[in-house]
């Protein structure tokens, strides 16, 4: 029983130690990276509808958007920023989608990708640092029913040899705006027009045929 | 006076008196007539695409066994097969540079490095055309070139597909089909090009359509493989087997809509299998020795050629079954080894 | 005198003639994973350079306090902790090549080198020995890295660094940055490295 118990317990003595030292740098360091996080989510955001300067994020169901204001005091809806998730190749990627208020696309950015090098990646990837990334520019200014390949009848060129990764973004985008479209859309219209009293409705019309 | 010995991992041999060198010829031969066929639909750049190939390869072959100082063999026939099977294997239009490196690691890489013929687990060709494949996808899946007097995909009329193989028209159709998410018109439109390319098989027979060199003409190759093995140089089993095997389960697996919609005739016809089947699955030295165990490798190959079609990341899938194939050759023989007379069997009590 | 002999010794074997990745066949698979491009092979050589470093110092300090029966759990916990603290300050300062080297920095707590100099030298001898035996290791690991990573950058991507050599119409062979052309060559440098050690074997006995 003694040479289980004392190594067991010299164990935990290490573990302790190391759990301690553990949690010190942890604690040091932990703001830094929450900070950086936080700042590449704001940077994307920022990226994609640059007209906004104050976000707020809503949530209808399961569906997170973040709804982005000209100003301070949210008088003006600049548009909406949206996530969308696309199966593509190799790995789940990742669109961060800023939305007019006329629902087209104002920009996106590919924020997580991990698809074949050279192939997918051309989605991201540019051959000259200082030219635009042309596969992202394209969604600019596009209603979701162009948001598709143009082997599938939309708008978009797809990237030479990685069609299934240029068909999970336009899809996943085109599907996640479309969303926002009906989940925003419907209480946008919600909220100013319940107001009004249709006066005409006070006098019904009963048209012909009033037994049958 | 040097002897040309030819190294199997198990007896027995061959049939009677044929030596390595006069084998390996005979296949040369058999596969002039695919040759003939590739470079009257795909023009000169057939021939001289495949000459570089069988001169890389041969080279290849020369200098590794320089370098091993072992005696060179390089014109024994064997790199010469690698070399053309190499270049019937990629796209007609891929620059000269991507077959020399495909024969050189095919030759390198996938025979020399173990020993030389005889002692190489894989396929050279294949290694070659696989390591191609992986390292300039982009040059092995779009540059083919319109043979005389067909489309790509064998189908006419419909413009969407004919920048398209037959295999990969029916790839992107029956994910278009398939796809909850699709609207009517796109159905209806993989619907048609499913329709066209299915009705254009017989193109896929002569050789009027799209692909690599070497798969044009399924005529030209069954004449070949039929000559070989007529002359007792291939062995029947494993091509029969392969072939049904996929006309069967292509029939079940292989359609655009659903079980059981497949089309026969367009699965065996099109995307090289008649290649891969009567010259790549009857290579001696990676595929079984055992009767039994041919006819296992050609019903394995055929399985994952059609999963590869159905599921797989790629439209075609005769390559890599082979190759996998190949993997499992050391143990399909160890387990189809005939029993030998006058031994017991293992059945208890007798 | 001689002792110091020996440290110098314990630090080149990890070089070249124990090279721990060609020679000992150590940590091959964050080797194979990580060396898609020089950098990587860079910053993850310093990454288990510094963990390996530390680690052999604390197991040799340690080593009457270590129990023979637990050695190999404690070392794990000694492991562990430095990796975890490396993995928070890269997270922190360096989030780019964090975010390039992913789950290999954790990995590096099963890299079979650190866990190996660790029960096979470090547990056995003083803290200068086990500490120049880490550097030696660590830096025959990096140097590893980094020729396999140029390689597989230069004939996968055409560049070194991140600096294009090939030049624009260079049409890069992908394979080579992916784990197929890992393993090949991986495959190559061990071939290169034999053949090196046995030409200086036999040229040095004359």
């Amino acid at each position: 029983m003694k040479d289980i118990l004392k190594p067991g317990l010299i164990l935990m003595a290490y573990g302790i130690i190391a759990g301690l030292a553990l949690g010190l740098v942890n604690s040091m360091t932990a703001p830094k990276i929450a900070a950086q996080e936080e700042a590449a989510r704001m940077a994307a955001i920022e990226e994609v509808l640059p007209t906004a300067t104050v976000f707020e994020t809503k949530t209808e169901g399961d569906f997170e958007y973040i709804v982005g204001y000209t100003e301070e005091s949210k008088a003006e809806i600049a548009g909406f920023v949206v996530t969308a998730l696309g199966n593509g190749f190799s790995s789940t990627i990742r669109t961060v989608v800023g939305v007019n208020t006329d629902f087209t696309v104002a920009a996106i950015e590919i924020v997580y990708q991990s698809e074949t090098p050279g192939l997918g990646t051309k989605a991201v990837e540019l051959d000259d640092p200082t030219k635009e990334p042309w596969f992202e520019r394209q969604f600019d200014g596009l209603p979701p029913s162009d948001i598709n390949v143009d082997k599938d009848g939309g708008k978009l060129r797809s990237i030479t040899g990685a069609t299934i990764t240029s068909r999970a973004i336009a899809r996943s985008v085109a599907i996640t705006v479309e969303k926002l479209k009906t989940t925003v859309g419907s209480s946008l219209e919600q909220e100013p027009t319940e107001e009004v009293i249709d006066s005409t409705n006070d006098i019904e019309i009963v048209e012909e045929g009033g037994v049958e | 006076m040097a002897e040309k010995k030819l190294i199997v991992s198990s007896s027995p041999h061959l049939k009677g008196g044929a030596s390595t060198t006069a084998i390996m010829w005979n296949v040369v031969l058999a596969l002039l007539p695919a040759w003939v066929v590739g470079i009257y639909y795909y023009g000169p750049r057939a021939v001289w695409l495949t000459l570089i190939s069988i001169v890389a390869a041969a080279a290849t072959e020369a200098v590794i066994q320089l370098i091993r100082k072992v005696p060179v063999t390089a014109l024994d026939g064997s790199a010469v097969i690698t070399g053309m099977l190499l270049a019937f294997n990629v796209p007609p239009g891929v620059p000269w540079w991507m077959v020399v490196i495909g024969s050189a690691i095919g030759v390198g890489i996938g025979k020399q490095v173990f020993g030389g013929l005889g002692h190489n687990p894989l396929n050279p060709a294949l290694v070659g055309r696989a390591f191609l494949m992986a390292s300039w996808p982009v040059h092995m899946t779009t540059q083919w070139i319109l043979p005389r007097g067909g489309s790509l995909s064998g189908a006419v009329g419909i413009d969407a597909i004919t920048s398209a193989t037959p295999l990969s028209v029916l790839k992107l159709s029956r994910t278009a089909i398939l796809d909850p998410s699709s609207t009517p018109e796109i159905v209806e439109k993989a619907r048609a090009s499913v329709e066209a390319i299915y009705s254009a098989w017989p193109q896929a027979m002569i050789g009027n359509i799209g692909g690599c060199i070497g798969e044009a003409s399924a005529i030209a190759i069954l004449i070949g493989g039929l000559y070989l093995i007529i002359r007792g140089f291939s062995d029947w089993r494993t091509p029969l087997t392969y072939i049904a095997g996929v006309a069967l389960l292509g029939w079940i697996f292989g359609g655009a809509e659903g079980l059981f919609t497949g089309n026969v005739m367009f699965q065996i016809f099109t995307g090289g299998l008649f290649l891969g089947a009567f010259f790549m699955a009857t290579d001696m030295v990676t595929t079984p020795i055992t009767k039994k165990g041919r006819w296992i490798f050609g019903l394995g190959c055929a399985v994952l050629t059609v999963f590869i079609r159905r599921w797989g990341g790629y439209p075609e899938g005769v390559s890599y079954s082979i190759l996998i194939m190949n993997i499992f050759t050391p143990i399909i023989d160890r387990h189809t080894r005939p029993r030998v007379f006058g031994q017991s069997s293992k059945k208890a009590g007798q | 005198m001689s002792k110091k002999v020996s440290i110098f010794k314990d630090f080149t074997k990890g070089l070249l003639v124990e090279n721990p990745t060609l020679v000992l066949a150590l940590g091959l698979c964050p080797t194979l994973a990580v060396s898609s491009s020089a950098i990587n092979g860079l910053g993850m050589g310093v990454a288990a350079t510094f963990v390996l470093v530390m680690s052999n110092i604390i197991v040799s300090l340690i080593r009457p306090l270590v129990p023979a029966k637990i050695r190999i759990p404690i070392f794990i916990v000694v492991i562990a902790t430095f990796v975890t603290v490396v993995k928070l300050v890269m997270a922190a300062y360096t989030p780019a090549l964090s975010e390039a080297l992913g789950i290999f920095i954790p990995l590096i707590v099963v890299n079979c080198i650190i866990l190996g100099r660790a029960e096979a030298f470090a547990s056995k001898h003083g803290v200068l020995r086990s500490a120049a035996d880490g550097l030696g290791m660590g830096l025959g690991f990096s140097l590893t890295l980094i020729l396999l990573g140029s390689f597989r950058e230069l004939l996968g991507n055409g560049s070194i660094f991140g600096a294009n050599i090939m030049g624009a119409s260079y049409q890069p062979a992908i394979m080579m940055i992916l784990p197929p052309g890992a393993f090949l060559s991986l495959a190559m440098m061990v071939a290169a490295s034999r053949w090196i050690l046995e030409k200086t074997s036999k040229g040095g006995n004359s």
